[in-house]
């Protein structure tokens, strides 16, 4: 039990101000009787025959007294369950993860009713210092450690759901490590440090943690396996439904069938012990392109399907499970795929005349050829105007950022700044077959029949993809912004052009450093960081939500972006032009536009189970269900001792008027 | 006559004197004066109503031989006559300072009934001797004879003033001393004691004749109405008592009253007096006409 505003102990002098009042009150009135000798007879008898008739004689007063008491003990505000009042920090961490948008029995989601208990809790901790923590797929302090209830009540308020996973661990470190960080500042009466001529900082770092932590969730948080937990965890747990379908895997492949150019693979799940019955909807750019029929889902029940579609010119593919009867969490039941245009590879040959590489670069249907003399090449331009660059012979001292590197016969400087030395027909030691390079091309050929090579050593940020004993005749280099191979020796000494593997080597070696996928973007999820690198001379992108919202987003020095898309499931467009190309008015009107579409999808088991699971595994810690929390909750008994002063002062007033 | 009359007001007035006159006192001894008096004496004497024969012891008075028994019986009997002996009556007035209290106004409540008391016995023969005490006897009263002194007797209640404590002990001691037996007292008094009614009470011994308390308390004494926070002053000593007048000390006063009427009247048998318990809300006049005949103390 401790007081919490002992300065109200000053009050206490009103006690015996009152009976100085009392006994000055009481004026009696004098009457003169023949003789007291009966009355004196009748107040003894009746002391003898009710050893309290003299309290009740003076029970005004003690009603009076009684009245000031509890007032003034209200007035300390006695309360329970703090170590020291002033100092204990109270950790209020709101779970704002997609599960706590599930709706519950009574309309409310279940964000709803955690802020509504959130604001419980601040009132609760009025006076204390608080600090409020929300967390989904990442963590974040809303506030500063601040005893402004208010503030903490706004911030509360001002919060809105996520559809991000949650992110446990990380909100619950941030919010140890608030309170780690609050145990070094030092307690109110504490004493400064060094005024008695000891170490400081001993005296801070002793300091005993006095915090708690607030956690309202809905107990959707995975396995705590971190350090045990100092501090109590009080668990609110919010939400009682638990039936729901959601989609929790969604992929698609181009794959040229009789049915269709896509095939589409989604998992549903119902987490719930309901079945619940729904059909699957896919949409292209909002149009149905297929539909399943009515299925029932069994509780726990898993649904996979798989199938072909013909996607056409659908740039967005949405699939859609609509459940007959509403389930609780609306959020899981889309997933979205963006579906890119599959425009061809952009490569420059640089050097002479390679008719037997012109001839293997021109056999790959996706690629669109140019050719420049070594003499011709703008390094600044070639990384927004080609996917490749294939260099023959000759390669610049620094190689340009943005784009691929196929080097033959010929040593990047940034990478083997000593020329090597030559090798006649080298034996192959080793090459790398599940490279994605070498996945489909037989190195076999080269063994022993290259006339001549100048095998490359490992250097930093190389690897060797085949190898001799003198080092590696095809290598790869790979730093931030630059990846290329070297094949360090000339295709004319050999006779690998003539090898089937060598026009598959182009075609692997093209699509790996050209960065070209299969097509289908899947998109991030919630929380997860996205780098955008639109290009030379766009500075700012427009970023347009699937609400339909658009924002400013504007790039750093490098050109680039990097954000965390953490609200608003669906696809979001990122759009910009290039400034250097609008300021040029007698350049050609194609401006140069970036559009980048990326989908945000939930597709977390875990997010979909929102069964409720108040027993949290919190390590060490012991989480007590029964009581929904852990550790000691602070009582304040102000209100009780409120409501006695104003029964001792109604009996004041009934014994008065009795008399 | 009633009690709200003016105290300035003659004690007792014409009407009420007339119906007193047809009243006696009765007392169930027989009474031994030493003046020859108007009421028998247990003494044979010489008075005309026969009582009795005795045998004849030398040294009688021959006048009293009856000679008709000595012509049958040649036996010498003395005849005895009753003798009719003046009685005494002893009015004894509480006069302390706590009989001035009280409502209805029970100092001249006591006096009026004092009056009435000796009127009855003055118009009736008997003598009269008032006595009037506070904290001691005060200075005798001549005694009063004949209905000539009931005028002188009122007068001398009239001018009667209550003062200082009570002292029941000492001053019936001193009455004690002075009076013969035989007599009536009668004590009127409030017996608002602090040393108590026992001892007092054992100088006035029935045995020695007829002993009659009239006990008197005033309306307000015998249910006080009072309320509120009160410093309950005596009107005798210099004492009080602080009280908050609450229904459970009212009934613990009205439980001390039953109590000290109690006492009184286990002393009274004890020591064979008769107690009259009067309340000033009750007219004088209706006392003595109404409660004290009912008591037989008046025929």
């Amino acid at each position: 039990m401790n007081i919490a505003a002992p300065q109200f102990i000053g009050w206490a002098i009103l006690i015996p101000l009152l009976l100085v009042m009392w006994f000055l009150k009481i004026r009696r009135r004098k009457s003169e009787v023949s003789s007291v000798l009966l009355w004196k007879k009748a107040l003894e008898d009746q002391r003898v025959k009710s050893p309290f008739q003299r309290l009740v004689k003076n029970l005004l007063l003690l009603f009076q007294l009684l009245c000031l008491l509890f007032l003034i003990l209200g007035l300390l505000r006695p309360e329970s369950g703090s170590i020291i009042y002033a100092s204990r920090l109270n950790v209020i961490m709101l779970d704002r993860s997609a599960s706590m948008s599930s709706l519950e029995e009574d309309g409310r989601t279940r964000f709803e009713i955690a802020k509504e208990k959130a604001l419980d809790r601040i009132e609760e901790v009025d006076g204390e210092r608080a600090v409020l923590i929300s967390f989904g797929e990442n963590a974040e302090v809303l506030t500063p450690v601040t005893t402004d209830g208010s503030l903490l009540a706004r911030m509360v308020n001002e919060v809105s759901p996520g559809s991000g996973v949650t992110n446990f661990e990380d909100a619950l470190e941030l919010a140890l490590s608030v309170v780690r960080q609050d145990e070094l500042i030092p307690a109110a009466g504490a004493g400064s440090a060094g005024t008695d001529g000891s170490d400081g900082s001993e005296e801070l770092l002793s300091n005993q943690p006095d915090a708690r932590i607030f956690l309202i969730s809905d107990g959707v948080v995975p396995e705590w396996k971190g350090d045990s937990i100092e501090v109590p965890v009080i668990v609110d747990s919010v939400g009682f439904s638990s039936s729901n379908v959601g989609i929790i895997a969604f992929a698609a492949r181009r794959e040229f069938t009789e049915e269709g150019d896509l095939k589409v693979l989604l998992e549903l799940k119902n987490t719930g012990d309901d079945p619940l019955e729904g059909v699957l909807r896919l949409l292209g750019d909002g149009e149905v392109l297929k539909e399943t029929e009515p299925k029932t889902l069994e509780g726990k029940e898993s649904w996979i399907l798989s199938f072909e579609t013909i996607s056409g010119p659908s740039l967005q593919l949405e699939a859609r499970w609509i459940p007959t009867k509403s389930d609780a969490l609306a959020l899981d039941d889309s997933a979205w795929l963006v579906l890119e245009n599959m425009r061809k590879l952009r490569v420059v040959q640089v050097g002479r005349p390679n008719l037997l590489l012109e001839n293997a670069l021109l056999v790959i249907e996706s690629v669109e050829l140019f050719q420049i003399e070594y003499d011709e090449v703008d390094l600044e331009t070639l990384a927004s105007e080609f996917d490749v660059a294939v260099w023959d012979g000759e390669v610049p001292d620094e190689l340009p950022t943005g784009l691929g590197h196929l080097i033959f016969n010929a040593v990047p400087k940034q990478f083997w700044k000593e020329e090597p030395p030559l090798v006649e027909a080298p034996r192959l030691v080793s090459w790398k077959k599940e490279d994605p390079v070498l996945r489909f091309s037989s190195l076999a050929p080269l063994d022993g029949r290259i006339l001549k090579t100048f095998p490359l050593p490992k250097r930093p940020g190389t690897s060797g993809l085949v190898e001799c004993r003198e080092g590696s005749i095809i290598s790869r280099f790979s730093t931030k912004n630059l990846r290329g191979l070297v094949v360090s020796f000339d295709i004319f000494e050999s006779s690998w052009p003539l090898s089937p593997s060598f026009p598959f080597f182009v075609d692997a070696a093209l699509r790996d450093l050209g960065r070209l996928n299969n097509g289908i973007n899947s998109g991030l999820r919630s929380g997860d960081l996205l780098e955008i690198e639109p290009g030379v001379g766009i500075d700012r992108l427009d970023h347009k939500w699937p609400s339909g919202k658009i924002t400013g987003l504007s790039l750093e020095d490098a050109g680039f972006a990097r954000l965390r898309l953490i609200d608003e499931l669906g696809v979001h467009h990122f759009h910009g032009l290039s400034q250097r190309k609008e300021s040029a008015e007698d350049e050609d009107s194609n401006d140069f536009q970036f559009n980048m579409y990326v989908p945000l999808n939930l597709l977390s088991l875990e997010e979909s189970r929102i069964e409720p699971r108040p027993d949290l595994d919190l390590g060490g810690a012991e989480v007590d269900s029964s009581i929904s929390g852990w550790g000691e909750s602070r009582r304040e008994y102000w209100r009780i001792l409120l409501a006695l002063g104003l029964i001792c002062l109604l009996g004041e007033w009934a014994v008065f008027h009795r008399r | 006559m009633s009690n709200s009359e003016p105290s300035a007001a003659p004690l007792l007035d014409e009407d009420f004197l007339a119906r007193c006159a047809k009243l006696v006192l009765v007392s169930r001894n027989v009474l031994q004066g030493k003046v020859r008096g108007e009421k028998r004496s247990k003494r044979r004497g010489m008075s005309t109503e026969f009582a009795d024969h005795r045998d004849y012891i030398p040294g009688d008075d021959l006048r009293h031989l009856d000679w008709n028994i000595f012509g049958r019986l040649e036996k010498l009997f003395i005849k005895l006559f009753e003798e009719e002996e003046e009685r005494s009556v002893f009015l004894i007035l509480d006069a302390s300072a706590s009989m001035s209290s009280g409502e209805p106004d029970k100092w001249r409540h006591a006096r009026q009934v004092t009056a009435a008391l000796g009127a009855i016995a003055l118009s009736s023969g008997d003598r009269v001797h008032l006595r009037v005490f506070d904290e001691q006897l005060r200075t005798p009263v001549p005694p009063l004879r004949g209905s000539r002194s009931i005028l002188k007797l009122v007068d001398v209640l009239e001018k009667l003033k209550p003062e200082s404590e009570t002292s029941l002990d000492k001053s019936l001691r001193a009455h004690s001393a002075t009076c013969p037996s035989g007599a009536i007292q009668i004590l009127i008094s409030d017996l608002m004691d602090p040393e108590g009614v026992e001892s007092a009470f054992r100088q006035i011994p029935g045995v020695r004749g007829e002993s009659w308390l009239i006990h008197l308390l005033s309306q307000s004494e015998a249910q006080p109405d009072l309320q509120g926070d009160l410093r309950l002053v005596d009107s005798e000593r210099q004492e009080h008592v602080d009280v908050t007048m609450t229904n459970s000390v009212l009934k613990a006063y009205q439980s001390a009253l039953s109590q000290f009427r109690e006492e009184i009247r286990s002393h009274c048998r004890r020591y064979k007096i008769q107690p009259v318990e009067v309340s000033t809300a009750v007219p004088f006049d209706q006392v003595v006409l109404d409660v004290l005949r009912q008591k037989r103390w008046l025929s």
